[in-house]
């Protein structure tokens, strides 16, 4: 049975009632509301935080394995070096705009 | 145990574990990459504290105590044991390398919330309700109202001796 592999017998893995699913997913619909009627860019970034926990929360909920949980790490520290990447970004664009001025 | 009160319990678990470590590992203290210097400087600027907008700032620009709770907690609840931890801190450890962080926050978090997950199995709480828990413990700290959050995180590094330290 593919079901085995996934361990949805397991008594740690109750598929019934998908409360935590439900929580993060509302979680995320509200960033992303927020997100969309922000304006400045550096007040967003922490915005973007909580979306890459959601996310990758949800990858390891919806994949109760080891390759979900590898997967979920991945995605959450490369999301952090994009993180990293974009606000020193944001930073150095306003340092040469200043400059310009 | 019932479900939404062992997802409460969980989230003030995650926010006590990642906020205590965070600030005891000095994040609040200074940024750690340059990214970090403008988020704080950012949020200071919307009437925010400068300790408090360095500590969003390190959060978002490296992975800390806070990934930490996170990725031991996924881990923890795939692999179905403590040994999951591990492998996130590892992970952790290699994330931090990548992003040029000198702390050890994300490791120390791993380890202590692989530490509290083990110990609360016994009273009924399991995995799931952790990572649910870190999510909301983060959008508490990240998503809600930085200046009114970065205030509370100033008082209490101040108050566990972690004040911003002046690079000039």
């Amino acid at each position: 049975m593919i079901n085995d592999s996934l361990n949805i017998n397991d008594k740690n893995y109750n598929r019934d009632k998908m409360y935590e699913e439900t929580i993060i997913s509302a979680i995320i619909i509200f960033i992303v509301l927020r997100l969309l009627v922000t304006q400045n860019r550096l007040e967003r970034m922490p915005y973007l935080n909580v979306i890459n926990f959601g996310v990758a929360g949800v990858i390891t909920l919806m994949n109760p394995s080891p390759l979900g949980a590898v997967t979920s790490m991945i995605y959450f520290i490369m999301a952090t070096v994009a993180a990293n990447a974009i606000a020193f970004s944001i930073d150095k664009i306003r340092e040469i705009e200043h400059d310009t001025d | 145990m019932n479900e939404i009160l062992a997802i409460v319990l969980g989230a003030v678990l995650s926010w006590l574990n990642f906020v205590l470590i965070d600030i005891w590992m000095g994040l609040p203290e200074a940024p750690g990459v340059r990214g970090a210097k403008a988020i704080g400087k950012s949020i200071e600027k919307r009437d925010g504290d400068l300790g408090g907008g360095y500590f969003s700032g390190n959060i978002v620009c490296s992975p800390d105590a806070s990934a930490g709770t996170l990725l031991a907690s996924c881990c923890y609840f795939a692999f179905h044991s403590p040994a999951g931890g591990l492998i996130a801190a590892l992970f952790v450890y290699f994330g931090n390398r990548i992003c040029a962080d000198p702390g050890y926050a994300g490791t120390t978090g791993a380890l202590t919330i692989t530490i509290l997950i083990w110990a609360t199995s016994y009273i009924g709480l399991s995995p799931q309700n952790f990572i649910v828990g870190i999510v909301i413990a983060i959008l508490t700290i990240q998503g809600l109202y930085h200046p009114l959050v970065s205030k509370l995180i100033g008082k209490m590094a101040r108050k566990m001796n972690r004040k911003v330290i002046e690079p000039e």
